[in-house]
């Protein structure tokens, strides 16, 4: 690369190097967040957690009798520009052994837009697949 | 027991994941030549747009070059390999990639999905130059080009 410290013109470092603290608002993702669909066979429930300013996901599928706990992880969050602090989105990664699953999430009006990235290493001949899914509170 | 119960349901995140009978041995194979092309940003005015993408398939992987939006010529990301999704596990028939930039200086992730004909690329870009700027996120969408001129 021979551009620079950036790779974007809106990426420029002098367009934050103001000295403000930009420890990115995760408070917009916080709370229990229920998909859509009631019938979803898909993840049902996720609840979104400030651990001391870092945001943890717990994820639960559908399942029976009860919802599959996926555990919590620890999510990364993104502003919606450099010079913001803003949340606009956060990345979450589950590493069961048998299947790889990446979150992807963004806010829009009100919704949680969760795509899921999933990648099976099991040796099996599933299509990795992704999967789009709406989260109300 | 519990836990061993989640193990297996570990093994799917939806029930559309069960292993079915044609689904149950060898290689996945998803066909990436749907996501080949040339692809340009719908909105030119975005300063983190990204400009354009060329995708081709090589020895059956896709490759993406990738080039941000800079002035006066447009900052060209190089080329790396993707990995690529289908929209069910018995599809053959990719519409997402996910892509890794690694710059030194910054880590951008691009994770995508085809939708009616666009492109939707959001990407995720990490910092690591502790030059204050925030990590932010990006949506952008793409239309392909019917060539690749640009």
């Amino acid at each position: 690369m021979e551009t620079g410290k950036y790779i974007r013109a809106g990426d420029r470092t002098e367009l934050a190097n103001d000295g403000v603290d930009r420890k990115i608002d995760v408070t917009p993702f916080v709370g229990t967040w229920v998909n859509t669909m009631r019938d979803t066979q898909s993840f049902v429930k996720l609840i979104v957690s400030d651990r001391d300013g870092k945001l943890f996901v717990q994820a639960f599928a559908a399942a029976s009798p009860e919802l599959c706990d996926w555990g919590a992880v620890e999510a990364q969050v993104f502003a919606d520009r450099v010079d913001s602090r803003k949340g606009a989105g956060f990345s979450a990664h589950y590493n069961t052994g048998l299947i790889d699953v990446a979150f992807q999430a963004n806010m829009n009006l009100g919704l949680l837009v969760l795509l899921t990235f999933n990648r099976f290493k099991d040796g099996s001949s599933r299509a990795n697949y992704i999967n789009r899914e709406f989260f109300h509170r | 027991m519990k836990g061993a119960q989640k193990m297996t349901f570990r093994d799917f995140t939806s029930v559309v994941d069960y292993r079915t009978q044609e689904a149950n041995s060898g290689p996945s194979r998803v066909d990436p030549s749907p996501l080949a092309g040339t692809w340009v940003n719908t909105n030119d005015s975005a300063p983190h747009r990204i400009a354009k993408l060329v995708m081709t398939v090589r020895d059956g992987v896709l490759m993406v070059h990738a080039w941000g939006y800079c002035t006066p010529d447009p900052c060209d990301w190089g080329e790396v390999p993707a990995e690529v999704y289908a929209d069910g596990i018995n599809s053959q028939t990719a519409m997402s990639f996910t892509a890794t930039f690694d710059f030194g200086f910054m880590e951008t992730q691009l994770q995508t999905n085809l939708k009616r004909g666009t492109m939707v690329i959001a990407t995720t870009n990490r910092f690591s130059d502790l030059s204050g700027r925030s990590d932010y996120y990006t949506r952008e969408f793409f239309y392909q080009l019917d060539d690749d001129s640009f």
